[in-house]
């Protein structure tokens, strides 16, 4: 199952303060001919309100945004997904510090995605993340993941020095909430290596191998994270 | 004899019921044989007077044996009175019996030994506790006496020796032998003869030998005593005299130079005042002030008359002893003689002044004790207060004022309002006029000529101490100001790195929401154009020119956020071309007013800084705070400072009331270079903030 593989145009809601990246993001979605932009708001309030009066597929919000330019996108995407389970949020930050993706994904990652605004001028990595929260799944950055991975590398007995480079590259592709057919298509590999090399890393990491996508970016991310 | 005195209570007890009919009957008796004596009668005054004395000393201090020892000398002269009464009687009226012999030695034996008692109680007098030996020592020995001279007589003569009374009572030795029948001795021994004259001497001089020692061994003990315990032994040192006069008028009796009546009238008073200080003295020292009561130039000029007359009888006696060789001889040594005590009389005179006026401070005794003072006082005001009365003290005057200038006088003792100073001083140190310092006269005695050097010496020590405190307290001041100083310098460095931190912030916000935003949206704008490419290159165009025309303006904003994070036209042409180039870009009306060679000056870089950002806030406040149509700014330099001036013609506002975080930040940032920042506003007057930045050298360009 693959997260393009939908045909299916999502009708989303857009947040963000700035209104030239909102515009643009609003633009480059619609151009794709994939994505119907229901509303684009510059606030998390407004962005709230609207989700409850559109009833969209999924929501792409800025973090900072008035009035007090601090998580007010973290925090309204925990409020959509409390009120509303079958709506996915792709979170987009500017901060690549891990711990805004903590924040976001501290309660469960189920239809929750984090994305560097970096992201926005490519259009497959926007769509996959928003076709994963659609699906309930999730997607962490790349990014973030290595910055996860570099902190708790840091760590004494992290556990990730036993692990292989290539078990490595899995991990990571794992915790972006990629399927085994999909981290073998990014990697190269067949699927049935990436299964010996999942089931190698949970049992190195010392947690139970898990089917569900999403279940395996928390277990790894809940590794990252203590 | 016994030296030391039972202290149980019972013996005390005893001897005051024993006294009182003692007493009684002496005055009966007394009064019978006054017929024929007025000795007989006078002497039961005396008696009654000590025993007196010593009843109220026992009863108020029954512990005390000074107290018991002189109940004892008290009842002892009454015996003594009553015993010569009840003599005298049987001899006038019954006749010479063989009872007279042992009768007169009974009265020998105890007219010694109540002088005894009256040393005994006086060597303990007045806290009942001998301070040497030899008080314990002397005692004994008159005790002993007291029994050996008259026993000794008995080998001595081939007669009795008549008992005193009959010597006064008929006012010579030659008398009393008339008087009293020749009793043969029984003990008589010619092989000690010899001891008649000296034992005879003896008995004439004991009535006032002994309290001549009684009186010295006093004296002795109140040397040692502290001022308060001298306070107690003052009555009796009066009490002393006395008895002094007493031994000189003996003394004078036995040349037979004043008649009998007299001499006794005054032993009599003398015996009566001596018991009287004495119980005073141990029962109420603060019954009086006895130093008020006697004026002590009553004290001072008997003494000094009797030195002076020694010093004449000594220098007498040697010209006389001279005479013999020739008068010119006896003359020279008179003159040698006198010349020669002279350094001796004046000593002994000024040691009874001293006796007399109590001790005065010396200079250096005086310095010591405001040394003392110093060590622990620095305060002004308590030091002055201890001053005042180590001076008043010291001077031994009612009282002293001290008054440092710019502040209130501080009087000690207290001065009568119309009272005009002894003696005044001004208080000078190093040439500076510090106060005034003044004091009355002499409480007690005269003025003496070293009281002036006193008062002067005196009067530079308090300067020097004052000029000390007014150093120290300066230095309290100083350091205080230093420490608050401090404090607004620490205080103003958290602000400092506060505005700092804020100014980071507000930097970083500006790019997280301008710069980097706009480069998002490029990218996204970016993405479009990628995914219309090959696909709708009509639209591919069109969103290739907002591309560039946003990327213009994320420039654009991005030199705006450097400019204002530190403008380059500030750096490369310095502070006025700065502050022309801001005031175009700035919405309201501004002049700017500078002297064409400050133009081009350049200054350091932290006070260009400091006098750009001054000024962008005073703009900043016109516009924000003050609805201002008009700005104008000054710049104006001197040798030492760069003056720049923002003023507004907007609504102004109250400085008391508005403490703004934008105005404090700025006066940080101006004295952290040493600089001085003003604010003039008031509601309706517009705002005028001036800044002066210290300079070095400006390097002109």
């Amino acid at each position: 199952m693959s997260p393009l593989s939908s045909e299916r145009i999502l009708r989303i809601v857009i947040a963000d303060d700035h209104y030239l990246v909102r515009e643009g993001v609003r633009m480059l979605l619609e151009d794709s001919g994939e994505v119907e932009v229901l509303d684009a708001v510059g606030t998390a309030t407004e962005l709230v309100r609207r989700v409850g009066e559109l009833h969209p597929d999924a929501v792409m919000t800025d973090i900072r945004m008035p009035p007090s330019h601090q998580m007010e996108g973290i925090e309204a995407a925990h409020r959509i997904r409390a009120a509303h389970p079958e709506i996915g949020v792709v979170v987009l930050s500017q901060h690549a510090d891990e711990s805004y993706a903590f924040e976001l994904l501290k309660d469960g990652t189920a239809g929750l995605a984090y994305l560097l605004k970096d992201r926005v001028g490519d259009l497959d990595e926007m769509m996959g993340a928003l076709r994963a929260v659609c699906a309930g799944r999730s997607a962490i950055d790349a990014r973030v993941v290595d910055a996860l991975v570099a902190r708790r590398a840091r760590r004494e007995q992290s556990g990730l020095e036993d692990l292989t480079p290539r078990e490595l590259d899995v991990m990571r592709e794992m915790a972006q909430g990629k399927s085994n057919a999909g981290i073998a298509a990014a990697l190269v590999l067949s699927e049935s290596a990436i299964e010996k090399h999942v089931s190698s890393i949970f049992s190195k990491l010392g947690r139970p191998g898990e089917s569900g996508v999403h279940r395996r970016v928390a277990a790894v991310l809940a590794f990252l994270q203590s | 004899m016994v030296a030391t005195f039972p202290s149980r209570d019972l013996t005390g007890r005893l001897m005051w019921f024993a006294g009182v009919p003692v007493v009684v009957a002496s005055i009966v008796v007394g009064i019978w044989v006054s017929g024929q004596s007025l000795t007989g009668l006078a002497w039961f005054v005396p008696g009654l007077a000590a025993l007196a004395a010593g009843v109220v000393a026992f009863r108020r201090l029954p512990e005390n044996v000074a107290g018991r020892r002189l109940l004892t000398f008290g009842l002892m002269i009454s015996l003594f009175n009553l015993s010569q009464n009840v003599v005298l009687y049987a001899l006038f009226n019954l006749g010479p019996g063989s009872w007279l012999g042992p009768a007169n030695f009974a009265l020998q034996v105890l007219g010694l030994a109540m002088f005894v008692f009256l040393l005994a109680a006086l060597a303990v007098y007045p806290d009942g506790a001998y301070q040497h030996r030899y008080e314990l020592l002397l005692i004994r020995g008159f005790a002993v006496l007291a029994i050996a001279v008259p026993v000794l007589m008995l080998f001595a003569r081939p007669t009795l020796e008549p008992a005193s009374i009959f010597e006064w009572l008929t006012g010579s030795r030659e008398g009393a032998e008339g008087l009293f029948p020749d009793i043969e001795s029984p003990l008589h021994l010619g092989a000690l003869s010899f001891l008649r004259a000296p034992l005879h001497a003896y008995l004439a001089i004991a009535f006032t030998w002994i309290p001549f020692w009684a009186g010295i061994v006093l004296a002795l003990r109140y040397r040692r005593f502290r001022a308060d315990r001298r306070l107690q032994v003052r009555w009796p040192m009066y009490g002393g005299l006395a008895t002094l006069v007493l031994g000189i008028e003996g003394a004078i009796w036995e040349t037979a130079a004043i008649p009998l009546n007299l001499s006794t009238t005054v032993e009599i008073g003398a015996i009566v005042i001596a018991a009287a200080s004495l119980t005073i003295g141990l029962v109420r020292p603060d019954l009086f002030d006895v130093d008020r009561v006697m004026r002590r130039t009553l004290v001072y000029v008997p003494v000094w008359l009797l030195i002076g007359g020694a010093y004449v009888g000594v220098a007498a006696l040697l010209g006389t002893a001279a005479s013999g060789v020739g008068l010119q001889v006896a003359i020279g040594v008179t003159i040698v003689a006198t010349v020669m005590f002279e350094p001796a009389r004046r000593r002994l005179v000024s040691r009874a002044g001293r006796w007399a006026y109590g001790e005065s401070l010396s200079g250096e005794e005086l310095i010591r004790r405001l040394g003392a003072t110093l060590e622990h006082t620095l305060d002004l005001r308590r030091l002055t207060i201890a001053i005042a009365a180590i001076a008043r003290d010291g001077l031994g005057v009612g009282w002293t004022q001290i008054c440092v200038d710019g502040h209130a006088p501080v009087t000690d003792g207290e001065r009568p309002h119309d009272a005009l100073p002894a003696y005044a001083a001004a208080l000078v140190h190093a040439g500076e006029h510090l106060g005034q310092i003044e004091c009355g006269a002499r409480v007690r005695g005269r003025t003496q000529a070293s009281d002036r050097e006193l008062f002067a010496t005196l009067a530079r020590q308090a300067a020097l101490a004052i000029h000390n405190a007014k150093l120290a307290g300066e230095l309290t001041r100083r350091l205080e100001e230093i420490k608050h100083q401090a404090e607004e310098i620490t205080a103003s460095r958290s602000r400092i790195v506060a505005a700092q931190e804020s100014a980071r912030r507000q930097i970083e916000r500006d790019i997280h929401d301008g710069a980097q935003q706009e480069i998002v949206a490029l990218i996204a704008r970016i993405g479009l154009a990628q995914n219309q490419f090959g696909r709708d290159s009509s639209r591919l165009g069109e969103t290739l020119v907002d591309l560039r025309s946003e990327a213009r303006q994320a420039l654009e904003n991005l030199r705006q956020l450097a400019s204002g994070i530190h403008p380059s036209v500030l750096t490369d042409h310095g502070i006025v071309e700065a502050i022309e180039s801001r005031a175009a870009r700035f919405p309201l009306g501004v002049t700017i007013e500078c002297d064409p060679q400050l133009r081009n000056a350049r200054f350091e870089e932290s006070v260009e800084g400091a006098a750009y950002f001054f000024v962008c806030e005073g703009f900043a406040n016109a516009l924000k705070h003050a609805s201002a149509e008009r700005v104008r700014v000054c710049f104006d330099r001197s040798p030492a400072e760069l003056e720049v001036q923002v003023s507004d013609d907007g609504a102004g506002f109250d400085l008391d009331s508005t403490a703004r975080s934008g105005l404090a930040g700025l006066a940080d940032r101006i004295a952290a270079l040493g600089g001085s920042f003003d604010v003039r506003s008031s509601p309706g007057e517009g705002t005028t903030l001036t800044a002066r930045l210290p300079i070095g050298e400006p390097a002109v360009v």
